[in-house]
């Protein structure tokens, strides 16, 4: 690896000397400076120490706070959201608070339960109307039958 | 300037007594190797002042934990070379401006710099080395100025010497390049 070793003319030219400089005096004074300046930096050296030390322990207890704050936070809302649905009993308590503003046939209303809109009823239904009415003799069983043209 | 071998100071330092007065004898020995080294990453004097001090707070700081796995130098060396390299970083971010602006500050600096005595050909070398890579620029310096084996490089850098060894000769190819042209 001597090749390596061997500089270009340029770089021979250029030499090895240092070119900067420094202010006059200044390592003499450097070493008292950087004393003091440690002596100074010291105190807040140490203070990262102790946060680094109950680093972990902090964000456990953080982490634990933060859980109760959502869980607080989650069960009172979920409370306040069932809040918002109206039972039977509310009906009657605004309808009692506010007697002038409903008559009795609004309170059967919202007391009574919504019909059933259900498909199956409806064709029962159907059926029911079909044979009672229209093609069911619905006279008694002791008469004879009469013949039913349709 | 005092005479005792690393040893001996690291043993003073362990003692309460002269603990101060050790760290006291430990910047004296080093201070101008490290502020050189120093210098030659970040340029402009006051920089390299700042970013001194701030090496000699982080030896105080771990001193007591350094165990002589590597010698005393190269350790010293390496929070030099980690501290200016970050303080370089920082100076990056904070502007955000890209690599090559911050090159061209550390070029203009070097002309305006009133600690810089060199001679025109000095000066365009040192342009030369500003514009290498961060990693070659301090291979270089190490190699070229300070003459450090490549083994003593290698505990610094925590690189290979054959990697050391071709990104010197990179280095000198650019620098000799730079030079020609310029």
């Amino acid at each position: 690896m001597k090749d390596l070793e061997t500089f270009g003319p340029n770089l021979t030219k250029a030499g090895k000397e240092n070119p900067y400089k420094v202010p006059e005096g200044y390592f003499d004074s450097l070493p008292n400076r950087i004393q003091e300046f440690c002596k100074k930096e010291e105190p807040k050296v140490q203070a990262t120490n102790w946060f680094v030390t109950i680093k972990s322990q902090l964000a456990l207890a953080t982490g634990i706070c933060l859980f109760a704050v959502l869980a607080v936070t989650g069960y009172y809302y979920s409370n306040q959201f069932n809040k918002g649905f109206f039972h039977r009993t509310d009906y009657l308590k605004i309808v009692e608070e506010s007697g002038t503003e409903f008559d009795e046939m609004q309170l059967f209303e919202a007391v009574s339960p919504s019909p059933k809109k259900d498909s199956l009823k409806k064709v029962s239904d159907e059926y029911y109307e079909y044979y009672l009415y229209k093609n069911y003799y619905n006279g008694t069983l002791l008469e004879d039958p009469k013949d039913i043209k349709p | 300037m005092n005479n005792y071998s690393d040893k001996e100071l690291l043993e003073l330092y362990r003692s309460n007594d002269t603990q101060n007065y050790a760290f006291n004898l430990i910047v004296r020995k080093y201070q101008e190797r490290i502020y050189w080294h120093i210098r030659k990453i970040v340029i402009n004097h006051d920089d390299a002042d700042d970013v001194v001090q701030n090496t000699f707070l982080k030896v105080w700081g771990g001193l007591s934990s350094f165990r002589e796995d590597s010698q005393l130098f190269t350790w010293l060396y390496r929070i030099a070379t980690n501290e200016a390299l970050t303080f370089l970083k920082k100076k990056r971010t904070k502007y955000l401006v890209p690599i090559v602006d911050v090159e061209h500050q550390l070029s203009n600096s070097l002309e305006s710099d009133a600690y810089f005595n060199g001679n025109e050909l000095q000066a365009k070398l040192q342009k030369a080395i500003i514009a290498l890579p961060d990693k070659q620029r301090l291979v270089f310096n190490m190699k070229y100025f300070d003459e450090m084996k490549y083994e003593d490089m290698s505990e610094v850098l925590g690189t290979s010497v054959g990697a050391l060894k071709a990104s010197f000769h990179h280095a000198v190819k650019k620098i000799e390049k730079f030079l020609e042209e310029n």
